[in-house]
Formats: structure tokens, C-alpha cells, sequence
């Protein structure tokens, strides 16, 4: 007679791993999983999601930003368009949950493509493939918000170096100096900055009193092709193309401010809005569909477990607008990196999360997810399902939008 | 908002905050060639202790023989607090590969899975011959059936 058998095993806190067929995968990794973390030695439930807190701006929130005043006070301020031209910021008022339209950023999008903001000079900087905008804001009733001077209409927008830098570049209204291969038409591998303390001031070398204003630098070196997003990473910009990463350097010279140069060639960022900074790496898509950490000296391939999953998910063919654009949010309270990739047709919106604390892939899906950004606040008591037993008043969450 | 602190889904389903919840374990063959079925008899599911009373809603223990293709063999388990946080599941399914799911329906509403560890319990039940063949056609590089 046959003797039983007795198969003891942990339960997978190693995580996801879709690329491999289920009879391939070891036991500590789990081939398909869904609103599940891996911690602690077990599996424990996702994040929960409260009640909806506020609606009825017009058009959807598109991303969420920070704005800091000159006093350091902190503001969250929800980005938004319905058209292209109409883009907003709002104001979220964390003790009400509600958000105050604060007016509309003045610029025309040339692309129906996703926001991109930057901080600098007690400055918010938005563009939306647009020239670009700025709020200044001390309070509900104290702020400025609109366009500030012809500024290039560009893509992606960083602060570094005391600079304001546009990259991806759509149209410019002020020339190049002479003997520069370029127009003012579109220059996609192109980057522009302005001068040194002054976000206003967009003018190329040596002005008329002698100072020097900002300048422009376009990436040939490997391949030409549009640059796909930028971040500051340490003392660096690093701009990312389709298949390339260049790292920017400040010079310290007055003429010639920046340098790039040159650190991937093969790898790049596939998907602009992907890239998400966790402070001593990048994380992104790249052109082979992986996903990549880049800590500005490896670029570590951390995406090997959903690899085929991302591929299979992405759908470019039914590409709609900016809906439709993949995205991503650095959970940093969790030590998570959430890759949104949407489906607004089917109404699936698959969300691929990865703990880079415990090098572990999980997987979320949402009925509508149109932005997320870490914060901490207090949370909404009075949600349905709160449990605020033994955590910290201020605490780490992700405040997300949804649709309209 | 996404928070540690709400438990369940309370956006997508504001009547009990009820969300699907699963994980899959890999698939495990009985054998490591996969030439040797097994006769499933048990399933053991560690979890924490205590079960809080109302906090952790029943769910499924779901098994497939054809590497998650389907699952058709669901068992529904209701953790209370005098199993110890060790709850059984008695079946009976021969098969020469298992793969369990682990599955909290979002009809049952807001859950708080803890397992920790699963152990089954099989009976070695003799040599895997695939008695029904694939519905998907012939493989076209092979030769043709029944020509001997």
C-alpha cells in the first residue's frame, strides 16, 4: 500500500513571476496574483481604498504635484484638462478632502499627451506638451497661476542646477543663434534651459549686458531619437531617450553650462511617464519591455518576473489620448513602484507593483486610475473601513484619481 | 486614497468594501519527471492567531489539475478562532500535477488573509498515462495516430 506523503510549504512572499510557465516557477514565487502583498512571511491584503472623497472638477485629474512657498508650507495641487487647451490646478485641502479650482493654465497642449511639473524658484512649473505655466502659491488667496513669458513648448520639465529645464521640444519661440542646426520647429532630442535663478529669462549665451542667459543642447550621440523623459538623479539630470541614457553635467562653466554624457546605448526609457524616481534610483520601462532600476551606475533589469506580462499588456494599437498612457508613482512609504498600464476600453487597469525592499512583483487591478502621488496625511476617518488603531495620525498613503 | 489604514475596496464596491483577493502557488507535479499521479487527500492552511471575529471573511481553497487553466475543484473555508489557526480541507482528486489558488471573493466581503504555509497530504497512486486527449489538433510536425 502506497504511504502517504506529506508536503509542507510556505506560502510565495518571493512574490509574482508571470514569465515563466507555473511548473517552471519555484515555490517561494507565486505565478499569478491579485490585490496581495508579500510581507512579514505571509500573505497579507493590499492597501484599501476609501469612499470617493471629492468630484465634480470639470475634466479629469491628470496628476498630482507639490508645491512648497518660500516658508515651506506644503500644498497638493491636482492637475487637470478635459481639452487641450483648458488644462487647471486645483488645491486639495486635506482637512476637507476637497479640491478648489484655482484657475487655468493658459497654455494650448500641442499633444494630448500627460503633465509634467517641476519645482524650483518657490515655483510650480506645468506643462502639458505645452509652453509652459507656473503657480505661485502662499495661500487660497494669495497666489499667481499662468503662462510668464514665451517660454519653449516642450514635454518634460526638471529643476536642477538652478535651472529650468525643458526636454522634447515642440515648437520654440525664441531662435537659435546663428550657426546652430536647428529652427524653431520641432527638435524632439532637443533640451533647453533657462538662466541660472531666473525661470523667466529663455534666451540663448551671452546677452547684451554680458551675462549669460540659458541655453540649449540637442543629443545626436548613438542615435537620434526623441528623448523620453528626464529626472534628477544625485548631482545629475539624467535625460532618458528610447534606447539611450545621458547623464547632464554642470560645468561650472559660464558658457558652456552643460555637457551630457553619454552612460547606456542599447537601453533606454520606452515609456515617458514610467519613470519614477525613488531617490537613489530611476525605475522605468525600457525599449525591450523590461523594467530597469538605474541607480547612475547599474541598470539593474528588476522587471525579469512580469517581463512577458508587460508585453502582453501593452496595447498600442489602442492607444485613446492620454488615457491611455502607462504611468507610475513611487510609494516610497512602501518601498513600492506602481506601473499603471491602463486599459480605459475595457476598464481594466492593470497595476503592476514592485517592493523594492524585498525585490518582490504583485499585482493590483482598478476600475479607473487616472493619477496616483504619495503623500502623507491624515486619511479620511470617515471612510468606510478605516482603522486607524495603533498608526500614526499623518501617514503614508496614495492619493489616486479616477476618471471624471 | 489608496491607505494602509481603510481595509478593503470601498471605491469600487461601497456596500461591503468587498475586493478579489488570490494567489496562485506554483504548479507541483508528483513526480519530477511528471509521469506519476497522486490521489489528493488533504490540504492544511497555516494562518495567524487569533481570528477576530468578523474580520476575516470565509475563502476559497481552489485546485487545478491543468496548471490554471481552470479550477474546478473549490473549497470553501471558514477560519474561526477554536481551529488555532490551522484549517483542513478534505478531497479526493488524482491528477499528476495540483496548483492551489487561494481565492477571497470580493462577494464575501472586506478580508484579511494571513496565511503563512499550506501543507497537502497525497497518496502515491501509480503511473500518469494521459487518458484523454487534447482537444487542440495534432501537432502537425507529428505523424498521424492509429497507423500501426
Amino acid at each position: 500500500m502506497a504511504q502517504q506523503a506529506i508536503n509542507r510549504t510556505v506560502v510565495p512572499t518571493s512574490g509574482l513571476w508571470t514569465s515563466a510557465p507555473g511548473d517552471a516557477i519555484a515555490p517561494q514565487y507565486t505565478p499569478w496574483c491579485q490585490n496581495v502583498r508579500f510581507r512579514f512571511g505571509k500573505v497579507l491584503r493590499s492597501p484599501g481604498r476609501s469612499v470617493v472623497l471629492d468630484q465634480g472638477l470639470s475634466g479629469s485629474i491628470m496628476d498630482f504635484a507639490t508645491h512648497f512657498d518660500a516658508n515651506g508650507n506644503r500644498h497638493i495641487i491636482a492637475l487637470g484638462a478635459s481639452s487641450l487647451s483648458n488644462g487647471y490646478a486645483a488645491l486639495y485641502n486635506p482637512t476637507t478632502f476637497k479640491f478648489t479650482l484655482l484657475g487655468l493654465l493658459q497654455v494650448t497642449s500641442l499633444q494630448d499627451l500627460r503633465f509634467s511639473w517641476a519645482m524650483g524658484e518657490e515655483q510650480l512649473f506645468i506643462a502639458r506638451a505645452s509652453q509652459i505655466s507656473r503657480l505661485s502659491l502662499r495661500s487660497i488667496n494669495d497666489y499667481n497661476l499662468g503662462q510668464f513669458a514665451p517660454t519653449p513648448t516642450g514635454c518634460y520639465l526638471a529643476y536642477f542646477k538652478n535651472h529650468l529645464f525643458c526636454a522634447n521640444i515642440l515648437a520654440d519661440p525664441i531662435s537659435i543663434p546663428v550657426g546652430n542646426n536647428a529652427s524653431s520647429g520641432p527638435m524632439p532630442n532637443r533640451i533647453r534651459w533657462s538662466a541660472e535663478g531666473d525661470y523667466r529669462n529663455w534666451n540663448m549665451g551671452i546677452q547684451g549686458d554680458g551675462t549669460v542667459a540659458g541655453g540649449f543642447l540637442d543629443l545626436y550621440d548613438g542615435i537620434v531619437e526623441p528623448i523620453t523623459g528626464m529626472k534628477v538623479l544625485n548631482d545629475r539630470l539624467v535625460v532618458y531617450r528610447n534606447s539611450s541614457i545621458t547623464d547632464l553635467n554642470a560645468t561650472g562653466d559660464a558658457l558652456t553650462q552643460f555637457l551630457p554624457e553619454n552612460r547606456v546605448f542599447g537601453i533606454g526609457c520606452m515609456l515617458p511617464w514610467s519613470l519614477a524616481s525613488v531617490g537613489q534610483f530611476h525605475i522605468f520601462v525600457g525599449n525591450d519591455f523590461n523594467i530597469y532600476a538605474w541607480d547612475g551606475s547599474n541598470l539593474d533589469p528588476i522587471g525579469s518576473p512580469i517581463h512577458s506580462y508587460v508585453r502582453q499588456v501593452l496595447n498600442f494599437a489602442g492607444s485613446s489620448g492620454w488615457q491611455s498612457i502607462p504611468f507610475a508613482a513611487a510609494f516610497m512609504g512602501f518601498k513600492e513602484y506602481w506601473l499603471v498600464i491602463p486599459d480605459p476600453v475595457g476598464g481594466t487597469y492593470n497595476v503592476l507593483i514592485y517592493d523594492y525592499f524585498r525585490n518582490a512583483w504583485t499585482h493590483d487591478v482598478f476600475t479607473g486610475l487616472s493619477a496616483l502621488f504619495e503623500q502623507i496625511l491624515p486619511g479620511s476617518m470617515s471612510s468606510a473601513g478605516w482603522d486607524g488603531d495603533n498608526y500614526t495620525v499623518n501617514y503614508p498613503v496614495l492619493m489616486a484619481a479616477s476618471g471624471n | 486614497m489608496i491607505d494602509e489604514r481603510v481595509k478593503g475596496d470601498w471605491l469600487d464596491r461601497p456596500t461591503d468594501g468587498g475586493m478579489d483577493m488570490f494567489w496562485d502557488t506554483p504548479d507541483m507535479y508528483y513526480a519530477p519527471t511528471g509521469l506519476l499521479n497522486g490521489t489528493l487527500e488533504r490540504v492544511l492552511v497555516f494562518k495567524d492567531l487569533p481570528i477576530l471575529a468578523g474580520l476575516e471573511a470565509p475563502f476559497n481553497l481552489e485546485i487545478s489539475i491543468d496548471r490554471g487553466n481552470s479550477f474546478p475543484y473549490v473549497e470553501t473555508i471558514k477560519p474561526i478562532n477554536e481551529h488555532w489557526g490551522f484549517e483542513f480541507t478534505d478531497m479526493n482528486i488524482t491528477s499528476n500535477i495540483r496548483r492551489y489558488r487561494f481565492f477571497y471573493p470580493k462577494e464575501n466581503g472586506v478580508a484579511t488573509p494571513s496565511v503563512r504555509a499550506y501543507t497537502d497530504v497525497y497518496v502515491p497512486s501509480g503511473e500518469f498515462f494521459p487518458t484523454i486527449r487534447a482537444l487542440n489538433p495534432p501537432d502537425a510536425n507529428l505523424p498521424p495516430p492509429n497507423l500501426n
